[in-house]
């Protein structure tokens, strides 16, 4: 009886042609049963066990992503709203009366620090209120 | 299981509980598939989240060319070689395919002779140690019984390539179990 080689061993298997019964096949071919035991452990699967719940790991990492995001775009929205505004009142200062431009400019230069310390307290507020206060 | 054309619109809509079913039904495989190409426990799991997390990100963009599970092994595999390439620089316990096959040492140091209590035990051993292209196709075939056209759309290998390292992987596995049932 012909001795299969170990490329066609592992065809025959591939195809479960074994398991057939195929009567070419000798019961006693050494390759063909250490063939047979590496096939059977190669499909098992291995013990891996994850400490965490994959599905819920994951959507928490997804939504804590999308409140980052959420924030980003309600932050650069009020700068661009807050931008847009004096743009706004400057022209409509320069258009009616110059001179009030001139004085707005001058009362900003004169009150820069409290206006700056107003705008960095209203940033820090909202940013601790996104953080950490709770939503139900 | 539910349809997965369903689920899939479900998630696009923002449904987040669809999601989390698809993450159940996907699971396994991409545990399975990282744990054949990542050894350590830890980064298993860093893995496995960002594997979901791109499927999260790109479902938009799967048109259904090929089966979902492809297209999440296919991710699994690019994320978990991208790993293995950032932390190549540290010592790695795994050998290049030449290195490998021109390797023929002897294992008789103590931790091995312990795992000779267990052939199983012992073949998932040499498994673990064999080149990463060597483990990718060997769990694709036989885990996840991908065919030949799958594993090269997962890994991008040539289906030709892939026979060849499996039949090469299959025959270097046989002789140590040779060696070893001796």
């Amino acid at each position: 009886m012909k001795k299969l080689n170990d490329e066609e061993i592992q065809r025959l298997l591939e195809h479960n042609l074994a398991e057939a019964g195929r009567k070419d096949i000798p019961a006693d071919d050494n390759d063909l049963q250490m063939y047979q035991l590496l096939f059977t452990e190669l499909a098992k699967e291995p013990q891996v066990q994850l400490k965490i719940n994959l599905s819920e790991e994951v959507v928490r990492r997804i939504q804590i992503r999308k409140d980052a995001k959420e924030a980003f775009r309600y932050y650069v929205a009020v700068t661009a709203i807050i931008i847009i505004g004096f743009i706004y009142a400057c022209i409509a200062a320069f258009t009616f009366n110059p001179d009030t431009v001139t004085m707005a400019f001058t009362i900003i230069l004169k009150y820069k620090w409290i206006l700056i310390f107003t705008l960095i307290s209203f940033l820090i507020i909202q940013l601790l209120d996104k953080t950490l206060v709770k939503r139900v | 299981m539910q349809n997965e054309e369903e689920i899939i619109s479900r998630i696009l809509a923002g449904d987040m509980q669809a999601f989390k079913i698809l993450v159940n039904q996907y699971e396994k495989l991409v545990i399975h598939m990282v744990s054949r190409l990542i050894q350590n426990k830890e980064d298993i799991e860093d893995i496995c989240q960002d594997v979901f997390i791109k499927v999260y990100k790109n479902l938009a963009g799967f048109k259904f060319q090929s089966k979902l599970s492809t297209w999440i092994a296919q991710i699994a595999y690019g994320t978990a070689i991208n790993h293995l390439k950032k932390t190549s620089g540290k010592k790695s316990r795994t050998l290049a395919i030449a290195d490998f096959e021109n390797s023929h040492t002897t294992n008789d140091n103590p931790e091995y002779l312990l795992s000779k209590k267990n052939t199983s035990e012992f073949i998932h051993k040499e498994i673990e140690k064999l080149p990463v292209q060597y483990r990718t196709v060997l769990g694709l075939y036989h885990m996840n019984e991908f065919s030949y056209q799958e594993i090269e759309d997962i890994t991008g290998m040539p289906a030709g390539t892939v026979k060849s390292y499996l039949f090469r992987a299959r025959k270097l596995l046989k002789e140590k179990l040779e060696v070893y049932l001796k």
